[in-house]
């Protein structure tokens, strides 16, 4: 994740209290912005709704929001505390703070999916996948297969016939794309795209 | 002379192969990345018997030998079946089962031969074949005990492309390479240079000393300058094989008797084959029975160096150090590779070894 797992203080049928850490390595802050680094209001509304599901033990995604108000810059490793209360069934009111100061607040409205609402995560180790996929592709000439049509989940040595020397060219291309450096005792692990995939998004988000 | 050493931080790897000499011998190398050894002992019996072979030491002199051809068909088939595409045939002299060769050669057409050289194997087995000197022929009949052995390699391998010789240096046979080399140079062969690495348990005066390391260090980088065409070395092989440290400390060995990852690469596929046709994968490597802390053996370094490209791409130089050792393998060991020239003319340091090399 693209923030440390929330650690709940406080749980009732109808309230939450958690408390984030925001990774200074995270993806959000390459892009948002490369010299200036700042939590996006997405960001942080998605964290309080995943909060929210992870203390209802549900896949909940926003349905609606109302009367958001962003009110402090969000920086790299930031912890922050997030309150949440059912004001009636997946109405709740949020408020996100960082030592006593108001982040953001507002209400917002949630319903349940059918799939784990981890969309920005989701979209993200997706991203990830199919750059990968792109890279194996072009590194090793592969023919009749492309980044969407590419199977992450093929054993890479079984399947695709992929050894040593060819994971070590495709790390490299892989460093110099994610500024990541995969560890050759990590090679026996990488065994599909999926599975680089989740590693460079780990190690880009400052996991071992 | 000073060493180069490698940064600490990695240069990006695009910006490594930008240079146009590092890229051609990148692309040039890596159009080979698809073998994948394994290795046979032929028969237990050899025509000489050495001080220090390796092949006569431990319990694989003991399997029996298979001579059933049809058995080693069906092991050759199986081999190329589960995907190696190159095959080292070694112990104890393989040029006395010379049909057991052909019948490897059919089945996976690139490969080595290791041979004493006093019999010649046939033209028609067209893999590298590798021919073992220890010295000159004085020094060669005290540990050989075979005389004139030298002539005899020369006059069965003479205009004969398959043939690269391969210099054992011992503390006692340092100085006699630079006649081995000349007389080689004359006849039009290649020459290229091996370690003696003590086998397991073995206490005689063949083992490396510092001084001699340092002393083989200096005669293999006058050899190489002074004949770069018949020397098949780089200037990254004599730092990698004469460093005090063995290969082992220097670049985490990937054969499977110390690597226990099935995985991926050399412990996933790489099998020591003995003459019974079995194999056993806690004793499988190139020179098996061979003391790993002392390994500087010139066929586990052709693996295990060239395995550690990763961590050789932190700049150019050090890259071009690996490529420069990737090219010297693949000319020494696969048929019809042309060695292109050193990249670099200058000793450099491994990478991670935190190991001060000594100056040349």
């Amino acid at each position: 994740m693209w923030y440390f797992q929330p650690s709940f203080e406080k749980i009732t049928e109808n309230t939450l209290l958690a408390h984030v850490t925001v990774r200074v390595r995270s993806p959000w802050f390459s892009g948002h912005f490369p010299d200036d680094p700042i939590l996006p209001g997405i960001a942080q509304l998605n964290m309080a709704a995943e909060a929210i599901s992870l203390a209802r033990q549900e896949n909940l995604s926003i349905k609606r929001l109302s009367r958001v108000k962003f009110k402090k810059r969000v920086r790299p490793g930031e912890r922050l505390e997030i309150r949440a209360s059912a004001t009636e069934a997946n109405l709740y009111t949020f408020r996100i703070t960082s030592e006593a100061q108001d982040v953001c607040s507002g209400m917002m409205l949630l319903a349940a999916t059918t799939a784990p609402d981890m969309s920005i995560m989701t979209i993200s180790i997706d991203q990830t996948i199919a750059k990968v996929a792109e890279i194996i592709i072009n590194e090793l000439k592969l023919e009749d297969v492309t980044p969407s049509s590419f199977n992450p989940d093929l054993d890479l040595v079984d399947e695709v016939g992929i050894d040593s020397m060819d994971l070590a060219t495709i790390a490299l291309v892989i460093r110099d794309e994610f500024g990541i450096r995969i560890d050759e005792d990590d090679y026996p692990k990488l065994t599909t795209i999926r599975i680089i995939a989740e590693y460079i998004d780990n190690k880009k988000n400052g996991g071992e | 002379m000073t060493v180069g050493t490698h940064s600490e931080t990695a240069v990006k790897f695009s910006d490594i192969i930008a240079d146009s000499r590092i890229r051609e011998r990148w692309e040039k190398v890596r159009r080979y990345f698809f073998l994948r050894e394994s290795t046979y002992d032929m028969t237990n019996r050899c025509n000489i018997r050495c001080e220090g072979c390796y092949y006569f030491t431990g319990e694989k002199q003991f399997a029996g030998e298979n001579l059933d051809e049809g058995a080693w068909r069906r092991l050759m088939a199986a081999e190329k079946e589960r995907g190696i595409t190159f095959a080292v045939l070694a112990g104890a002299e393989p040029s006395l089962v010379p049909q057991l060769c052909g019948i490897c050669f059919e089945h996976i057409p690139l490969g080595a031969i290791a041979t004493n050289g006093l019999t010649a194997i046939p033209r028609e087995i067209d893999y590298r074949i590798h021919i073992s000197v220890w010295g000159n022929d004085r020094t060669s009949k005290e540990i050989r005990k075979a005389g004139d052995m030298l002539p005899r390699q020369m006059a069965n391998y003479r205009d004969d492309p398959r043939a690269v010789f391969v210099y054992t240096f011992t503390p006692f046979n340092i100085d006699e390479a630079r006649q081995i080399t000349r007389i080689l140079a004359e006849g039009g062969l290649q020459i290229t240079f091996n370690m003696f690495s003590a086998p397991v348990g073995y206490t005689g005066p063949l083992r490396h000393t510092a001084e001699s390391l340092a002393h083989t260090r200096t005669v293999m980088a006058e050899l190489l300058s002074e004949y770069p065409e018949t020397v098949l070395f780089s200037w990254y092989n004599i730092v990698a094989h004469t460093s005090e440290k063995g290969l082992h400390a220097l670049f985490s060995c990937t054969y499977p008797r110390m690597n226990p990852s099935t995985a991926i690469g050399l412990g996933r596929s790489f099998r020591q084959y003995r003459t019974d046709l079995k194999w056993d994968r806690d004793a499988a490597c190139c020179v098996p029975d061979t003391d790993c802390a002392d390994c500087r053996h010139y066929a586990a370094g052709s693996a295990v160096v060239t395995a550690r490209m990763y961590r050789h791409a932190t700049d150019p130089e050090t890259f071009a150090a690996w490529l420069d050792y990737v090219d010297t393998y693949l000319a020494v060991w696969v048929r019809g590779y042309t060695k292109g020239a050193n990249l670099l003319a200058h000793p450099v340091s491994p990478p991670e070894s935190n190991q001060p090399l000594t100056p040349l």
